[in-house]
């Protein structure tokens, strides 16, 4: 499952991070790294952004850069 | 003992770091909820044991990989500058995600203090840190802090002194890589130890150098020369080192994910040793505010309920001490008058300087100030709070449908105040392709140098009602809203096409303002700044707007003349040669709008107060008003020219004579179109 498709509420494990470019490594500067615990706390109203709990903040990826990351519910 | 130290300051944006600097140098500077407010790096001094120190305020970081222009400035300046200490600023309440870029800034340098600031907020939240273990495990001096009430300061700077002086500990805490990554490391780093001549460690040349990271490599020649890579022994050492890594198997992609993973898990291992927290009652507080603040449906009323509430508030707390100055102008005006008529000054130099530029002069002061002193500290009030980048949250995904960003929703609602302060703010924007979007779309929001003329005309052509007036007033800034949104689709697809930037909103805890601070800050930085830019652009105006009354050609004035001339073109778009000669006369600045075309109208030799609404509007029907005429003033006012202080603003911001010529030309094409398609229409 990507991180992009869990729905509000629901927390997950990072598993990979895929985008392996300039953004992809700016997610794992905020956080966004193989094993941290991610949890989906907000979902704007046109389904992005989406904004994410991760190390005890709270950050918000539009829906497309989300994909990149790929996490276990 | 006496050289002059050099201190720089470094940290998340969001963490305290301009309080810290203002609290050690006790100059002024603007801090805020929002990144990016130190794009300039602010620098001061201090005097302490007898030695000068500098200090250098970095632009807020989140990590030395840089992405951002900011964060490229402040590792730049972190790898090649001199220095003799950097502070590291974290927030007390979230270390986790602030030590990553601590042990970034190890990997340079070994000449650090960590500053735990916000401690007030951990306290609050329940939080404790271990300062004394952190210390240790770090092998750094750490000082815990809350800069806003100067607490901690003073310990702060004895520990700059110490490291500034060497008697820092010998060496710091370095994340430590395993097997073959620590060895291609170690190769690389003794490449460029013996390559080139730095005072810093060379660990996190290294490391990028085998990321193959390209921004740091750009900087990397810059600094030592375009061939500093082909130089030996550091490109043995490099190719010793990749070839390591090829042995097994290990991609340069895996590498930089296999070093990100190594420092995020020395992050969160130091901060699970050394931070204790209890959940708060606060966690719960925030979480309720967002569900309303983001949730899909309240947010959208939360933010149409806070726009009026602020525009309701700027014009009802505005419209009485406008009065009240206006008043006390015009009695000085008449006072001065006769002073001067006293000292023998002859009758058309009083008419010139006094009812021709000084009126006009003290007629924006009038209207300009009051809004604004209500509008900026509201506005900041919000920032402090932590509720505008939840707008900008709420409001992305439309902006994104436009290939915008979404943070250009708060330099549009910045519009609302002043667009020149709009378009300084599309600062914030990281991508220089939506900063030109925002920057372009920013005039096409009403002013509050507007808001007095579409709140007059509503009041007098549409309804008398306020809350069906306020009601019109919003659809019009629906229309406002939509045009933006309409025309940064456009831009995208035309003259701004290019790959979409990343969006990363940090939604920060909310806070609880200071007030005075806040008020205190707007009044210097926005308010006073915009005043003293729109009293030098209305005084010529004054003077050409009174000339123009007064020079006759043939048997009425120039003004007459020209609005005649006009006539046709006004005509076209459903306005009148008067009406298109005030807005062009309001070119610096929209609120004299209304009294040029009075003094036009009424052929009168100065600008003149109208004593009511009322009378108002019969000079205007009059003169030829109707329904129609009232609309197109309404669209026109909102869709035309920037006014002359947000012209200079966009070319400062954007050095280009271009993009400031289509932020001139989209919004005045957007208002005659749709003013032609009503006049056709009716």
């Amino acid at each position: 499952m990507r991180l992009s498709d869990m729905r509000e509420h629901q927390s997950a494990l990072i598993t990979k991070i895929e985008d392996n470019s300039l953004n992809g490594r700016r997610l794992c500067d905020l956080g966004f790294i193989q094993g941290q615990r991610v949890k989906c706390t907000n979902i704007a109203m046109l389904g992005t952004p989406i904004a994410y709990e991760i190390q005890g903040a709270k950050i918000a990826l539009r829906k497309t850069d989300a994909r990149g990351i790929i996490v276990l519910p | 003992m006496n050289s002059r130290k050099t201190v720089l300051l470094m940290g998340n944006a969001n963490v305290g770091k301009s309080t810290v600097f203002n609290e050690i140098t006790g100059s002024h500077q603007h801090t805020g909820n929002w990144i990016g407010k130190t794009v300039d790096m602010a620098r001061g001094s201090y005097y302490y044991k007898y030695t000068d120190y500098e200090i250098i305020d970095l632009p807020g970081t989140y990590s030395l990989l840089s992405f951002g222009n900011e964060e490229k400035i402040a590792r730049d300046y972190l790898c090649f500058e001199d220095y003799d200490c950097v502070v590291c600023v974290v927030d007390c309440t979230n270390l986790r995600r602030n030590l990553g870029l601590v042990l970034q800034v190890l990997e340079v340098t070994d000449r650090i203090v960590l500053l735990l600031n916000l401690a007030d907020e951990a306290k609050k939240k329940n939080i404790t840190i271990n300062e004394k273990l952190l210390s240790e495990r770090l092998n750094i001096p750490v000082v815990t802090a809350t800069a806003k009430s100067g607490k901690g300061i003073n310990r702060l700077l004895e520990k700059i002194h110490l490291v500034c002086n060497d008697f820092h500990p010998e060496s710091a805490y370095k994340t430590q890589y395993s097997g073959v990554l620590e060895y291609a490391v170690f190769q690389v780093e003794q490449g460029v130890e013996r390559t080139i001549r730095t005072d810093k460690s060379s660990r996190f040349f290294a490391i990028r150098l085998l990321e193959n990271d390209s921004s740091m490599c750009a900087s990397f020649k810059d600094h030592f020369g375009e061939n500093i890579l082909s130089l030996s022994p550091l490109k043995e050492k490099l190719d010793d080192g990749k070839k390591a890594l090829e042995t097994y198997g290990i991609s340069t992609e895996d590498f930089s994910t296999s070093i990100a993973k190594r420092l995020s898990n020395a992050v969160a291992d130091i901060s699970q040793s050394v931070v204790f927290s209890l959940p708060s009652k606060k966690e719960k507080r925030d979480k309720i505010l967002d569900k309303l603040l983001l949730g899909k449906y309240t947010s959208l009323i939360f933010m149409i309920l806070l726009l009026s509430f602020v525009l309701w508030l700027t014009i009802i707390g505005s419209s009485y001490p406008s009065q009240l100055l206006q008043t006390l102008f015009s009695n000085a005006e008449t006072s001065l008058a006769e002073v001067m008529q006293g000292l023998g000054i002859s009758e058309w130099v009083i008419d010139l300087t006094v009812f021709g530029i000084l009126k006009v002069l003290l007629w924006v002061v009038a209207v300009m100030l009051p809004p604004m002193a209500v509008f900026f500290p509201l506005f900041s009030l919000l920032e402090e709070l932590g509720i505008l980048p939840r707008i900008a949250f709420n409001l992305d995904g439309a902006f994104e449908k436009c290939g915008a960003c979404g943070k250009q929703a708060l330099t549009t609602c910045m519009g609302y105040g002043c667009n020149a302060v709009g378009v300084t703010g599309c600062r914030i924007i990281d991508s220089p392709r939506e900063r030109l979007v925002a920057v372009i779309t920013n005039s096409l929001t009403p002013c509050n140098g507007r808001f007095p003329l579409l709140i007059a005309v509503i009041s007098m052509f549409f309804t008398k009602n306020s809350v069906a007036s306020a009601f019109i007033l919003l659809l019009m800034l629906a229309l406002s809203m939509s045009m933006t949104f309409l025309t940064s689709k456009i831009l995208t697809k035309t003259v701004l096409k290019g790959q979409k930037g990343m969006l990363v909103l940090e939604l920060p805890p909310f806070r609880k303002p200071n007030f005075i601070k806040v008020l205190g800050d707007t009044v210097r930085e926005k308010i006073l700044l915009v005043l003293l830019r729109a009293i030098i652009a209305s005084a010529p105006a004054g003077l050409i707007i009174w000339l123009a009354a007064n020079i006759n050609v043939g048997s009425q004035s120039l003004l007459c003349t020209v609005a005649d001339f006009l006539d046709p073109i006004g005509n076209f778009i459903g306005l009148d040669g008067v009406m298109v000669l005030a807005f062009i006369l309001g070119l610096p600045a929209n609120e004299i709008v209304i009294p040029v075309a009075l003094m036009a109208y009424l052929s009168s030799g100065a600008i003149g107060d109208y004593s009511s609404l009322d009378s108002l509007k019969e000079i205007l029907v009059l003169n030829g008003w109707t329904l129609k005429t009232a609309i197109c003033t309404c669209v026109f006012s909102m869709f035309h020219f920037p006014c002359s202080t947000t012209i200079l603003t966009i070319f400062k911001e954007t050095k280009s004579v271009k993009w400031t010529l289509l932020s001139i030309v989209v919004p005045l094409l957007t208002g005659i179109t749709l003013c032609t398609a009503i006049s056709i229409i009716f």
